[in-house]
């Protein structure tokens, strides 16, 4: 077996009394769609919190091809090759998409933020190329917030496309999409890998049995299972975990 | 400095601390039940030393000033809510200090306008005008009055905050204003209370300071600044929080104001810092 | 509030109407006084407009730093014989150093707590000006302050005029620093962080890093329009560190309007000559100026600027905005 990409060991997250996260151990391998599935409530979004860096947790530990990056702040975590789109949309909605995406790919610029004694220097031809993976390019120089909320969906991936990371995180990439952006974004997401690493919250369980590699379902702040779809599905604890809650 | 000194300046440093607590208790609850910071918070203090100073001239009395101080401020407070304040809750934070911000310098352009930009002096009640012995000290009575009073207040608030039904709520409120709102209570009956409560307050710091300091139109510029060094020390949102930085602040300043006269003010901002680097969040606050 | 564009150009045609506008103030205006008063302020509200516009600070405390200017300047002028364009530079680049150290301390705290922490500062600022009375003059301040040549002997500033001159050249200098900074990769980030500092976050920007550069980089401006007050006055009064220059300069700027980097001259002009008309007829024209800025950020966003530039779009049916 080869390493992990991305492990956690033992995260555990409290907030005053209550545990959001439990004893959580996750190993995310090279170049596969990994995803966390599990009712609302279940931790998930605190969990990708913590492998991104915005929560700290208050147990364990999260590597990163091999580096303790468990007190790392979110914006170091991104130029070690870790980028996230959001479960609620989170883009600069008064700028335009192109400035959005532009903003995105300067981040990983080096120095280039930091220059304040000439103009903006567009890398025009990344911008482009971006744009055209999340299917974006007619719409450059629209005001993001006009976007369509689909549209909006593409744009956030983008923004994490665009700092080309090896591992990308992606919270309800389909939420509120309609039929034909469903189509278009699960191949979107199926074509990230192998390049590069998915890791996926997702509620449509179609999509997620669809193109994942590995799942991991949490409940109640537990991993209360871990397999290849095929697995998941028939695993009598998820059937439970998920029983009334529609899946 | 010789122990009866620093006995004597720890005990004036009380009473200055109770006034800060007074004034700064409304602004940390206000802030902790709907984020709304009032930069009108010392406009309201300084409406209550002139109230006081008024009717000490009219009265001649102390007792009367110290209860229409309160009444002014907090009238005046529940005035602003329901004309200006109340259309800006959904505004950013930015809007809303600028807004309190402008009636403020309302207030204190009408305090001027009525008055003059002078000082006054406000005179300390007949009866508490002289000294009163605590085992081997001596000690202004009014000071010690100051204490006692503001002591009983902050009890009474205490209890308010923990027994009452709108003590209840106001808890609950700044945990979540959308959990207060669900269970069907009117929220903007409780923000008016909540402004009424935090006026009434700052109003007693005022008319209780006023014969300390006398009156004069910045007063309330300079109280604010202190609100928010005693708000910043303590955490914000919090009742503890507010006492003990309060306490605190008085106690600095006034230990200092024997050590290092010019710098006393100075070291109330050097405290600040030093609990800033120590607790980012405050003595009290929550991360 | 409303905020710099995006992009931004540099220069533009505001570029122009600035230097037209510093060129022809002296002869515009009754005196010269009055046209030093309003290009010193004018550099002082850039600071906050600056933080507020690009960053989305509220600041309560440059005044903080245009009085650290102002006495830094004072002292070396006075004390030290220092030549005006050196103590003029390391008057504002003490205020840079005092505003990036406070920023330190400061900006992890977010929104309300951080503007507390400004007036707070500048409240501290003051009581250290009377605690370090043997080198501010405390209550007295710091009179005589001589105006030396620019540097080495050469370039006199005898005259009102010429002091005029200088004063000039400093806010070009300073509008062209804040408007070039405002269409930079730099000032792209700062934008970013004020439509939303967690995205910023995110992609990979230190925010905390940005806003300490922004808040230091404005108090250097704060602390340029301070030594450029003790240039023009000749002496530095002690309320110059007052919490009532913060407020001053919070006026002007919402006034003026955080849109564009040149609206902050259009704040001060406004409040400087307000100030020389009414402040004889009604001293207490300030509870005018409350209620107009409660008008403003109710309904007029964009302040004096803003408004001039939409009247300026309806003018041009032509054109409408993309």
């Amino acid at each position: 077996m080869t390493e992990p990409l991305l492990a956690t060991q033992d995260i555990g997250v409290r907030f005053g009394d209550f545990r959001a996260l439990s004893e959580v151990t996750l190993s995310v391998m090279s170049g596969t769609v990994h995803s966390v599935i599990g009712p609302n409530g279940a931790g998930k979004t605190t969990l990708f919190n913590v492998l991104t860096g915005r929560l700290s947790p208050s147990e364990g530990r999260v590597v990163l091809a091999g580096r303790d990056v468990t007190r790392l702040p979110a914006h170091r975590r991104v130029h070690l090759g870790m980028a996230r789109s959001f479960q609620v949309t989170n883009i600069f909605p008064e700028l335009t998409v192109g400035e959005n995406l532009r903003l995105a790919l300067q981040a990983v610029s080096g120095a280039q933020p930091w220059i304040f004694w000439r103009g903006v220097d567009p890398d025009l031809g990344r911008m482009q190329a971006v744009a055209e993976e999340v299917g974006l390019t007619a719409r450059i120089s629209w005001r993001a917030g006009d976007l369509s909320h689909g549209g909006q969906r593409a744009l956030e991936i983008g923004m994490a496309l665009a700092a080309d990371p090896r591992i990308i995180f992606l919270d309800e990439p389909l939420a509120g999409m309609g039929i034909d952006d469903v189509h278009r974004t699960k191949e979107l997401i199926r074509g990230l890998a192998p390049a590069r690493t998915v890791v996926l919250i997702e509620h449509n369980m179609r999509v997620v049995l669809d193109i994942s590699e590995q799942v991991t379902v949490l409940a109640q702040g537990r991993t209360i299972a871990e397999g290849p779809p095929a697995l998941i599905r028939g695993d009598a604890a998820v059937r439970e975990a998920y029983l009334g809650s529609g899946m | 400095m010789s122990g009866q000194v620093l006995v004597f300046q720890v005990l004036n440093g009380i009473g200055i601390g109770m006034i800060y607590f007074l004034l700064s208790v409304g602004l940390t609850m206000i802030f902790g039940l709907m984020r709304f910071v009032n930069f009108a918070h010392g406009a309201l203090y300084l409406v209550a030393a002139y109230t006081a100073y008024v009717i000490s001239q009219l009265t001649g009395s102390m007792l009367w000033a110290l209860l229409a101080g309160p009444l002014v401020a907090a009238l005046v407070a529940v005035t602003a809510e329901r004309l200006l304040l109340r259309h800006t809750y959904a505004m950013p934070h930015e809007a809303q200090i600028l807004i309190t911000f402008a009636v403020a310098l309302i207030v204190q352009e009408t305090v001027i306008l009525i008055f003059d930009p002078l000082a006054k002096n406000v005179p300390v009640p007949d009866f508490l005008s002289g000294i009163v012995f605590i085992g081997p000290f001596v000690y202004p009575a009014y000071r010690l009055a100051v204490v006692a009073v503001a002591a009983v207040v902050a009890l009474l608030l205490w209890l308010v905050l923990e027994r009452t039904r709108f003590g209840a709520i106001l808890r609950a409120g700044s945990e979540s204003t959308e959990m207060v709102s669900l269970l069907g209570i009117n929220i903007h009956r409780v923000f008016l209370g909540a402004f009424a409560l935090g006026g009434a307050l700052a109003g007693l710091a005022g008319a209780l300071a006023a014969p300390l300091r006398g009156v004069e139109p910045f007063m309330g510029l300079e109280a604010l600044g202190i609100a928010f060094v005693v708000v910043v020390v303590g955490g914000i949102g919090s009742f503890t929080g507010a006492l003990l930085g309060g306490l605190l602040i008085g106690i600095v300043q006034s230990v200092m104001s024997s050590l290092w006269p010019e710098g006393a003010r100075l070291m109330i901002y050097g405290a600040m810092a030093l609990v800033l680097l120590a607790r980012p969040a405050g003595l009290m606050g929550r991360a | 509030m409303s905020a710099f564009r995006e992009g931004g150009r540099f220069p533009d045609l505001s570029t122009a109407g600035v230097a037209v506008a510093l060129v022809a103030l002296p002869f515009v205006l009754p005196t010269v006084t009055l046209a030093s008063e309003l290009v010193v302020f004018a550099v002082a509200a850039m600071s906050c407009a600056f933080l507020l516009g690009m960053v989305g600070l509220l600041s309560f405390g440059q005044g903080l730093f245009f009085g650290i200017g102002a006495y830094v300047s004072a002292i070396l002028l006075r004390e030290h014989g220092w030549a005006t364009l050196p103590a003029v530079a390391v008057g504002a680049a003490a205020s840079g150093l005092a505003a990036g150290m406070l920023a330190v301390l400061a900006v992890g705290r977010r929104g309300v707590y951080f503007v507390m922490l400004t007036l707070a500062f500048a409240q501290m600022g003051y009581f250290a000006m009377l605690a370090l009375k043997d080198y501010t003059g405390g209550e007295n301040g710091l009179t005589g302050v001589p105006r030396p040549p620019l540097l080495g002997g050469l370039g006199t500033l005898a005259t009102a005029e010429t002091a005029y001159g200088l004063l000039a050249l400093l806010a070009f200098a300073a509008f062209l620093l804040v408007q070039r900074v405002s269409a930079s990769p730099f000032g792209s980030v700062l934008r970013a962080i004020r439509e939303n500092e967690a995205r910023a976050e995110a992609l990979g920007y230190d925010v905390r890093a940005f806003k300490i550069a922004a808040f230091a980089l404005a108090g250097m401006l704060g602390g340029l329009a301070g030594a450029m007050h003790t240039i023009f006055l000749g002496f530095v009064p002690p309320n110059v560190i007052e919490l009532e220059i913060s407020e001053r300069l919070i006026i002007m700027a919402i006034i003026g309007g955080t849109g564009a980097p040149a609206a902050p001259f259009l704040g001060a002009g406004f409040y400087v000559l307000m100030a020389d008309l009414l402040s004889s007829l009604w001293p207490r024209w300030l509870m005018l100026v409350g209620f107009m800025l409660i008008a403003i950020v109710l309904f007029m966003r964009g302040g004096l600027w803003g408004g001039a530039a939409s009247l300026f779009r309806r003018l041009r049916p032509g054109r409408t905005r993309s």
